[in-house]
């Protein structure tokens, strides 16, 4: 084993420290750059890669067969009813958009707040946003009741002098998240330019070549492309940003825009937000830990990773059981019998377990963030943010459903059984998501290179691009 | 030698004379990394040369064909050997195999423009110092190819205020759109509430700007660096495999020997690696 090989061997056999930097020091410019190349330039996969595909397939393959026979057969299939006639398509829709927030957040809000450790995880963040945003964005065409129409959702110019209606919230939302998607891929890949174009540099085979260079569309890390891009993708961060806050506000305000008992209140969209924070800090910790370990980033992922993303999951969370306070404390000093009968139902009622299930998950398991060596420490990391994710699809059901069921009128009053169709949406959204993912890890730089060498010269000192490389070629 | 194109030799034996078969031929001194520059010889009507650099003596032996006397001192020309670095660490059961190029590609004869240079540094700290010598020299200063942007590379660009531009018309654009709508296209009268509900209109105008905004900026940015570009004549350079990788490259043409002299002395003194050129 060369000194480099064994190097990583010992750094994956230490725990992230309290103390690490933000990246370990050790990689090069050219070292760190052939190690991600070479992840995504592999012949052949490696057999935990392979693995993972094979269990999430038959996921895909059931979303697939689950949105064809809703097409054929009607919104009937799932289980939605008067009164709750939204189920699980609207809990899934904003779970999947938070989790989709939070990877803008990562790789935009941080970004103009000019920290170093989002250098190594913005990619990944950014991935994560592009597949959890296309999840979700499937939704609101699949809950319609003539899905074959959705495309009257625009503002297309038509003869019948149709118009979509501009003042509901349910349309801004249709125009936040297809801005957002949109923004989203087309930010993820001005991102992946550079990192492409050194793919296609670093390419053994012909096709390899084709493929990244096509992708690549020339760049060449000349004076003016470099120029442009720097200034362009600041200002796109600083684009996205806001962006990204106003998308999960106007999601809130599909909630707060209606009259239901529970929804009509003016803290959702920043409740909503709260919600994005947390679980897309949970999310991209979830899918950070394991790849780290798996594809060998302990170099460039660091216990100053773990420590930070643990924190904004703590602070996240205390907002988030901020807005849970003043959920309750809105709803009695407002006096509203009929709001306040709800409240106690979600507490007390047949489903006060998940209720109660989110506040543990979301507001008290992520307090175990406020020890340092529980930040550090994957064994917990892990199942608080697993927790977090099924506490977050708890409160959306809770808000969706618990609301629903106890309208203004008793007599009106239901309740709402999910049919295995309802599952089976849900865990095939779950599945085209991790599928998205394998494949971006498995054939895109998973760390964006060219943020990364900024880092390393940082390090190194003053335009020392690399030390060892000045000194010795075959370590390069 | 390069399959397809001119035999390299080199004199790390320091043989006294070096016989070869060809009359067109590269010298590269020493092997890499202590080559000197790849100068390209041509023996024309004589029988010899003598290389410009390392002063090896070739002598033309129509005999040898593609060979050369002594023997080593023919140059495999095998890019990847010299850009090997320790076999990846991610992965079992796989070394460098999965990373050498496949014979068929490996690179085609060099057409550069005449007189043309390029040479790749190490670290941008040498790359600086070379721009900041032909500045010095009051040469024009060389393109550069770097795999980061330069830190003292000129900054500045209208993208930003395009993209400003292109926000703000997509939002006016949008807002005057709903104005249309829920006052001329299609106005309801609903408990008389005022058609022009313009706070209403705010979040998809902002969504509308936002959108614009960033297709502005992105396809500007493919027009401002005048993407897509797929090939252009530096590519032919073996030196532009590594451009972004880990080093950091520049690139002149000179139409005079003088300016050329000057900067083969810059780029050699700053230790440059892989300087290519051809005769003016």
């Amino acid at each position: 084993m060369t000194d480099a090989a064994a190097r990583v061997e010992t750094v994956a056999a230490t725990p992230p420290q309290a103390g690490d930097p933000v990246m370990l020091p050790g990689p090069t410019i050219g070292s760190m750059t052939d190690r991600i190349c070479s992840i995504a330039l592999r012949d052949r996969a490696d057999l935990w890669w392979i693995v993972a595909v094979a269990l999430v397939l038959p996921l895909f393959a059931a979303l697939l067969i689950a949105v064809a026979w809703l097409f054929y057969a009607g919104v009937g299939i799932w289980g939605i009813d008067w009164p709750v006639a939204w189920g699980f398509a609207i809990i899934n829709y904003v779970w999947w958009i938070a989790i989709a927030s939070g990877g803008t957040f990562i790789s935009a809000l941080f970004y103009l707040a000019g920290v170093e450790w989002r250098n190594s995880l913005n990619r990944l963040a950014e991935t994560m946003t592009i597949f959890a945003a296309v999840c979700a964005g499937i939704y609101p065409i699949l809950h319609l009741g003539r899905p074959w129409l959705f495309y009257w959702l625009f503002p297309f110019p038509n003869t019948m002098t149709l118009w979509p209606q501009f003042r509901s919230p349910l349309l801004w939302d249709f125009f936040a998240i297809l801005t957002y998607v949109v923004s989203s891929i087309l930010f993820w890949y001005f991102g992946l330019l550079p990192d492409l174009a050194t793919m296609r540099d670093f390419a053994t085979t012909r096709g390899k070549q084709r493929f990244y260079g096509a992708l690549a569309l020339g760049f060449r890390g000349s004076e003016n492309q470099w120029r442009h891009y720097h200034a362009t993708y600041g200002v796109l961060a600083a684009i996205m940003a806001p962006l990204v806050i106003s998308v999960h506000s106007i999601v809130g305000l599909d909630f707060a825009g209606a009259a239901t008992v529970g929804w009509h209140s003016t803290q959702f969209p920043p409740f909503f937000v709260f919600g994005a924070l947390l679980s897309g800090f949970a999310t991209v910790l979830l899918l950070a830990i394991p790849l780290r370990r798996l594809l060998r980033l302990e170099d460039f992922i660091t216990g100053r990773h773990f420590d930070v993303l643990c924190k904004m999951l703590l602070v996240s969370s205390l907002c988030l059981g901020y807005a849970y306070l003043m959920d309750a404390f809105t709803t009695f000093y407002g006096g509203d019998y009929a709001e306040i009968l709800q409240f106690k139902d979600k507490l007390t009622g047949s489903l006060a377990p998940i209720y109660w299930a989110t506040i543990v998950l979301n507001v008290l398991a992520p307090q175990l963030m406020w020890s340092q060596k529980m930040r550090l420490d994957p064994r917990v990391i892990l199942p608080v943010c697993f927790g977090v994710i099924v506490g977050m699809w708890c409160e959306r059901y809770q808000i969706v459903v618990m609301s629903l069921r106890r309208t203004h009128l008793p007599s009106a009053w239901g309740d709402y059984v999910p049919t295995v169709w309802d599952w089976l949406t849900l865990f095939g959204t779950v599945g085209l998501f991790l599928l998205g993912i394998l494949l971006a890890v498995r054939y895109l730089p998973v760390i964006s290179m060219f943020e990364m060498r900024e880092l390393i010269q940082r390090r190194a000192g003053e335009g020392e691009g690399s030390g060892s490389v000045a000194r010795n070629d075959s370590s390069s | 030698m390069d399959p397809l194109g001119k035999p390299h030799f080199h004199n790390a034996p320091g043989a006294a004379q070096i016989r070869i078969g060809v009359k067109v031929f590269m010298c590269i001194g020493d092997l890499p990394p202590s080559d000197h520059p790849h100068v390209f010889i041509d023996m024309g009507a004589r029988d010899e040369a003598i290389c410009p650099y390392c002063a090896t003596h070739f002598i033309y032996d129509a005999r040898l064909g593609q060979g050369c006397e002594p023997p080593e001192c023919a140059y495999n020309l095998e890019p990847e050997t010299e850009f090997s670095g320790p076999p990846p660490t991610y992965g079992v059961g796989e070394g460098l195999e999965s990373l050498k190029p496949a014979p068929e590609q490996l690179p085609r004869p060099v057409l550069v423009p005449k007189g043309g240079f390029i040479a790749s540094f190490a670290s941008e700290r040498l790359l600086r110092e070379a721009m900041a010598r032909f500045a010095n020299d009051n040469m024009e200063p060389p393109r550069s190819y770097t795999p980061k942007q330069r830190e003292d590379a000129p900054k500045g660009s209208p993208l930003p205020v395009v993209i400003l531009l292109a926000g703000l018309l997509g939002a006016a654009a949008g807002f005057g759109m709903q104005a249309h709508a829920n006052i001329i296209g299609y106005p309801l009268d609903i408990g008389g509430r005022p058609e022009f509900s313009w706070p209403s209109f705010v979040p998809i105008a902002f969504e509308i700007g936002v959108l614009c905004a960033v297709l502005a900026g992105v396809f500007g940015y493919f027009i401002a660096a005048k993407l897509p570009s797929l090939y252009e004549a530096i590519d032919e350079h073996d030196a532009m495999r590594r451009a972004m990788r880990d080093r950091f490259t520049l690139a002149a043409r000179y139409g005079d020997d003088e300016q050329s002299r000057r900067a083969r002395a810059i780029l050699q003194d700053l230790g440059g690696r892989e300087i290519e050129e051809t005769p003016p």
